[in-house]
């Protein structure tokens, strides 16, 4: 018989309940040698089709901001959200397609005339050039998640990128990201040797290749490396008792249970540093989910794409918002799970930086300027919530430089920032 | 002189001969002038010189060349054919409304498409050289459905075919099929993510990528397939008889390996990788694994080898001419067996194969023939037709309760019966071999229960069967041409609406690109959503809406494309119910095609696409195989080869096999170009 020894996390060690999964801070269970500081960690949040701005913006600025109807659903955690306003995505030609547009250069700011041969502008994202940083000191460079499994267009249903045209996928099914966040990535004694050939193969035949032949070969190289860091790292970093986390089989079919499912795994992997860089799709451009639950019949993106200038537009915007807050509240139950969760002096917030938003600002005009922006956490002291913040037009990829810069990377500039974003503490 | 009898019948049959070739040459030289009859020298000179001169060489002059493109040394028709490549991308930017640059003073969107459909004309054209460049494939990864389909066949895992085998139905459909689509419903062996998509279908080279973690699934789909009780039984059964008595075990199993290599790689291994990949085996034996589990650990390694995920056909470099090659016989087995059945060639194709028979293009035609009327072919038929008519994702549309009435709480069972409706149509006109005309406008359509309530039509029952069933589809016979074919089906009307109501901009979206093969621009940036236009408010029917966003130039050139085939559908509902009215409005369906086609709903835009757009639709159809066939897109050099392949389905009645054989035997498909394009 065969004797392959799999450490696979199976679902029955796993159902042991939530409830103990909350008690231990990341430093007990990662053998990993403890430090002063907590290192910092770095999310990405992303909401499809824009938002109704009108009830987004909040009327006043500073401390004591009036936030409207959206934002009041982040009352429980308000100390802890920094509002962000004024900040403008890079712009260039304007394309047909906005949606696309919004999302694959979400994160980096790629010029929207230097386009892939997919037809959009893609180049390696900021949660990317984070993980090159500091993904070597977890079991998991980064971690990418969505609730939407379909990837059919890949402009639409990606912000995670490692170089263009080269999107970094993501996870969607609850046990598959326990058991990549846990499950042992080597597997039994034969997965390294085989590794090892493949990557051989791969090298051989790349040699022979050039342009886009050799790029293939070499996503393929690339990937074989992945595994193999992540083997390295796990054989030196042995996890002694992995977290536990109710799991239910297979994709929740429930909406709300999904998201929630994937943002308590994302608080797994954050308060346990199993990694320390994530994007999270909430759902993929251009949104078109359904929303019976909060009594929204009619899909997302045809709402956003109404104009308030008609009655049925009119009429409609509130349905918008409710979406919008909808969102927002899966956010906030993220933060104020975080901010419970005590980690050195403070809390697993206090050493985190999780930026929320949409790629669009109203989904109907495609616009990308004042987009709406949330940035959460501590960022280890260099963030402040509670605050709402105007600016007055700087670039989205100068927020992009201030979290890269609090992440520890020595980057002077990235895309069109001018400088690190000020006033975030 | 005197000439003896066999030499002068040489000589006439020369004559002959060479009386054919100029008469054919003439044909060609005929229909090349009436296919480019728009692209006259007179028109650049005199129409299209001044365009480029207003809007253009402001900053792609002499001295400027921005992007260092100078369009003033295009001074002669014979210029711009020289140079199709640059065109390719000044057709682009035009078409995308990428340049001229915003800022800039903007053509009329008259002189904008007068200048596009000049260029892609010209594009149609041969080299004046007459070589011919069969195109570059980049690696192909296996998407998720030619995984799943190709580890079955590797290891003898049994699939269903649930509606397709016309060997058994005595060469064709039976009159009762029962079966209940799955597609998207079945567990498949591995679940692998929806894999990106370009230019209509998943199975492009260039967006097929490969990040980190899919190859995590892979090597995990690997060991759990390999570790299949069933699996493992299966890797011992291709083994003869005759060796299993008289063999040593390990040589055996070494033989297993080898076997299941070439089949997994596409082409017999090198001793070295043979060697290597039985080395895996030696070292399970040496740690204590049964024959089963040793054997096991090298299947682990071929399924996540670079030569297994991807077919590659450029890794051989070429000194030929123009580095082009013909393709081996091993990659045009491979070639014909994904683009049929998505999976390995069979044992007979290998044969083929290996005897050296798939150079000759008639015995790569006769593969194809054959592989048609095998059940594998049901891959085919989901893959290709679903994709093509862009219903892939019908599972997850979800109409409003509203419209889907009675059908309400059965909705899985609805958009499954619609999908079906289309794949049985497909399979009659593969297994029959009819026109492809019979999927716009057949004398036949599959029905069951489900269908029957939604067109309105009275159930059959089955033979043998006491109670309606939707299990059960019918073949009837078309009395009322409202029905039956790709653009009056359920499936592509519901698709292409709203939740709650028809979308006539989609449906003649739909029309245009997936029948008529044209690519209607992108929207205007900026332009207001129909529903968001002040004038269009308040309970219009939906002609007048879309006459009110037609007021504005700059919807019009587009709209004026996109509205009228849409229109024509009118009677159809969101879901695809008939209907006379719209609110209190008498639907009415006529319209003009922007070139002047005039059609009157439903049944006209079938009389028109039988009749005088036929071959628009037949060349879309050949456009959608070459691209599912090639894995790319079809590119400027292509376009002769598929003008071409539609002229001789058009001699052939246009049989569906036609089509297929054209394809296969044409130079693209059986030759290769082995560096890539530059981007």
């Amino acid at each position: 018989m065969n004797i392959l020894r799999k450490r696979t996390l199976s679902r029955r060690t796993l159902l042991r309940g939530a409830g103990s999964m909350l008690a231990l801070p990341w430093l007990d269970i990662m053998a990993a040698p403890a430090t002063k500081t907590a290192p910092l960690r770095t999310v990405f949040m992303f909401v499809p089709g824009g938002v109704n701005h009108d009830e987004w913006l909040p009327k006043t600025e500073g401390a004591d901001y009036q936030p409207g109807k959206t934002l009041a659903a982040l009352a429980p955690v308000r100390q802890h959200v920094l509002v962000l306003s004024g900040l403008n995505a890079r712009h260039g030609e304007v394309g047909a397609n906005g949606h696309p547009l919004g999302t694959a250069p979400w994160l980096s700011s790629a010029p929207l005339n230097d386009k892939d041969r997919g037809g959009y502008c893609t180049d390696i994202s900021v949660d990317q050039l984070i993980a090159n940083q500091v993904g070597k000191d977890t079991r998991l460079p980064s971690l990418e998640l969505g609730c939407d499994s379909d990837t059919r267009n890949m402009h639409d249903t990606n912000i995670s990128w490692r170089g263009p045209a080269s999107p970094m996928g993501k996870e969607f099914n609850p046990q598959d990201i326990y058991n990549r966040l846990f499950a042992d990535p080597k597997a039994d004694v034969y997965r390294t040797s085989i590794l090892d050939a493949v990557r051989e193969d791969a090298r051989r035949l790349s040699s022979q290749l050039g342009g886009i032949d050799k790029e293939k070969l070499d996503e393929y190289f690339e990937g074989v490396r992945s595994i193999e860091r992540r083997i390295d790292f796990a054989s030196r970093h042995q996890l002694e008792n992995p977290p536990e986390i109710k799991l239910p089989d297979g994709v929740p079919s429930d909406y709300m249970d999904h998201a929630h499912l994937l943002t308590d795994l994302l608080v797994l992997a954050l308060r346990t540093d199993t990694t320390r860089v994530s994007t999270f799709m909430l759902n993929n451009e251009p949104g078109r989910r359904h929303w019976n639950e909060i009594g929204v019949k009619e899909d997302h993106h045809g709402l956003a794409h109404l104009d308030p200038r008609t009655d049925e537009g009119r009429d409609k915007l509130d349905k918008l918002q409710r979406i919008d807050q909808a969102y927002v509240e899966i956010f906030a139950r993220m933060i104020q799970q975080l901010a419970t969760l005590p980690e050195g002096e403070g809390t697993v917030l206090d050493h985190c930086q999780i930026a929320y938003g949409s790629g669009l600002t109203w989904g109907r005009l495609h616009n990308r300027d004042d987009m709406p922006l949330l940035l959460a956490g501590g960022g280890n002291g260099m963030i402040r919530g509670g605050r709402h913040v105007r600016y007055h037009g700087e670039a989205f990829a100068d927020l992009h430089l201030a979290m890269l810069r609090n992440a520890g990377a020595q980057i002077e500039r990235t895309a069109d920032s001018k400088s690190s974003l000020k006033g975030l503490a | 002189m005197t000439r003896t009898p066999s030499r002068d019948g040489k000589r006439a049959f020369a004559t002959l001969c060479i009386g054919l070739f100029l008469h054919s040459v003439k044909r060609i030289a005929i229909l090349l002038l009436a296919c480019s009859a728009t692209a006259s020298a007179q028109d650049f000179s005199k129409s299209l010189q001044p365009v480029l001169k207003t809007y253009c060489l402001d900053c792609h002059n002499e001295k400027k060349q921005k992007g260092e493109l100078n369009l003033a040394r295009f001074g002669t028709e014979a210029a711009v054919l020289a140079e199709r490549k640059v065109w390719r991308r000044v057709w682009e930017m035009l078409h995308n409304r990428e340049m001229p640059p915003p800022e800039e003073q903007q053509p009329g969107e008259d002189q904008r498409l007068a200048l596009t459909d000049w260029i892609e004309n010209m594009l149609a054209r041969p080299a004046p050289d007459g070589t011919r460049d069969p195109g570059h494939v980049p690696p192909r990864r296996l998407t998720a459905v030619q995984y799943n389909a190709t580890v079955a066949d590797l290891f003898g895992v049994q699939r269903r075919t649930t509606f397709y085998d016309p060997q058994r139905n005595g060469g064709g459909m039976p009159e009762t099929v029962r079966f209940v689509l799955h597609r998207q419903f079945q567990e498949p062996l591995v679940h692998l993510p929806p894999d990106p998509a370009a230019h209509g279908f998943d199975s492009m080279a260039e967006s097929l990528n490969l990040p980190p973690f899919l190859l995590e699934k892979y090597l995990d789909a690997a060991e759990k397939l390999t570790a299949r009780e069933d699996v493992r039984q299966a890797f011992f059964k291709r083994v003869r008889p005759q060796q299993q008595r008289t063999g040593d075990p390990a040589e055996i199993d070494r033989l297993i390996i080898a076997d299941t290599l070439k089949r997994a790689f596409h082409r017999p291994p090198t001793a070295d990788e043979a060697a290597r990949y039985s080395g895996f085996y030696d070292l399970a034996i040496k740690n204590g694994e049964d024959r089963g589990g040793a054997v096991a650990v090298a299947m682990r390694a071929i399924l996540v080898a670079p030569q297994f995920l991807f077919r590659l056909e450029s890794g051989v470099a070429s000194e030929e001419k123009g580095g082009v090659r013909p393709l081996t016989d091993h990659e045009l087995a491979t070639r014909l067996s994904y683009f049929l059945w998505d999976t390995i060639p069979d044992s007979e194709l290998s044969r083929a194969a290996d005897d050296g028979e798939l150079r000759d293009p008639e015995a790569l035609a006769t593969q194809a023939r054959r592989m048609m009327r095998h059940p594998r072919a049901e891959e085919f038929i989901r893959d290709f037709s679903l994709q093509w008519l862009r219903i892939q994702n019908i599972s997850s549309h979800a109409p409003d309760p509203s419209v889907l009435g009675a059908f309400n709480n059965r909705l899985k069972n609805f958009n499954e019966a619609l999908a079906s409706e289309i794949l049985l149509l497909f399979a009659t006109v593969m297994a029959e071999d009819r026109s492809v005309l019979d999927l716009v406008d057949p004398d036949f359509t599959w029905l069951n229960l489900t269908l029957c309530n939604v067109y309105g039509i009275e159930n059959r029952l089955a033979a043998g069967i006491s109670k309606p069933s939707s299990q059960e589809w019918l073949r009837y016979n078309i009395t009322d041409r409202r029905r039956g074919g790709i653009i009056t089906a359920g499936a592509t009307l519901m698709v292409n609406s709203n939740p709650t109501h028809t979308n006539p901009i989609k449906r003649g979206k739909w029309l245009l690109e997936a029948v008529l093969g044209q690519e209607p621009p992108p929207p205007l940036p900026n332009v207001p959503n129909l529903d968001a236009t002040p004038v269009v408010q308040g309970g219009l029917p939906i002609r007048e809406k879309l006459a009110a966003h037609r007021n504005d130039a700059a919807c019009a050139s587009c709209h004026a494309r996109l509205d009228p085939p849409g229109l024509a559908l009118e009677n159809y509902d969101a879901i695809g119910v008939w209907r006379d009215t719209e609110g209190k409005a008498v639907i009415d369906p006529s319209g003009v095609l922007k070139d002047g086609t005039k059609f009157n709903g439903p049944i006209g835009l079938k009389d028109m696409l039988r009749g005088p757009k036929r071959n628009e639709f037949v060349r879309s159809l050949t456009e959608h195989l070459f691209t599912y066939a090639l894995g790319r897109p079809v590119q400027y050099y292509d376009i002769a080869t598929i003008h071409s392949i539609v002229k001789k389905a058009e001699a052939d009645d246009y049989r569906f096999s036609t089509l297929i054989t054209e394809i296969v035997k044409s130079h693209p498909f059986r030759y290769l170009k082995t560096k890539p394009d530059t981007h």
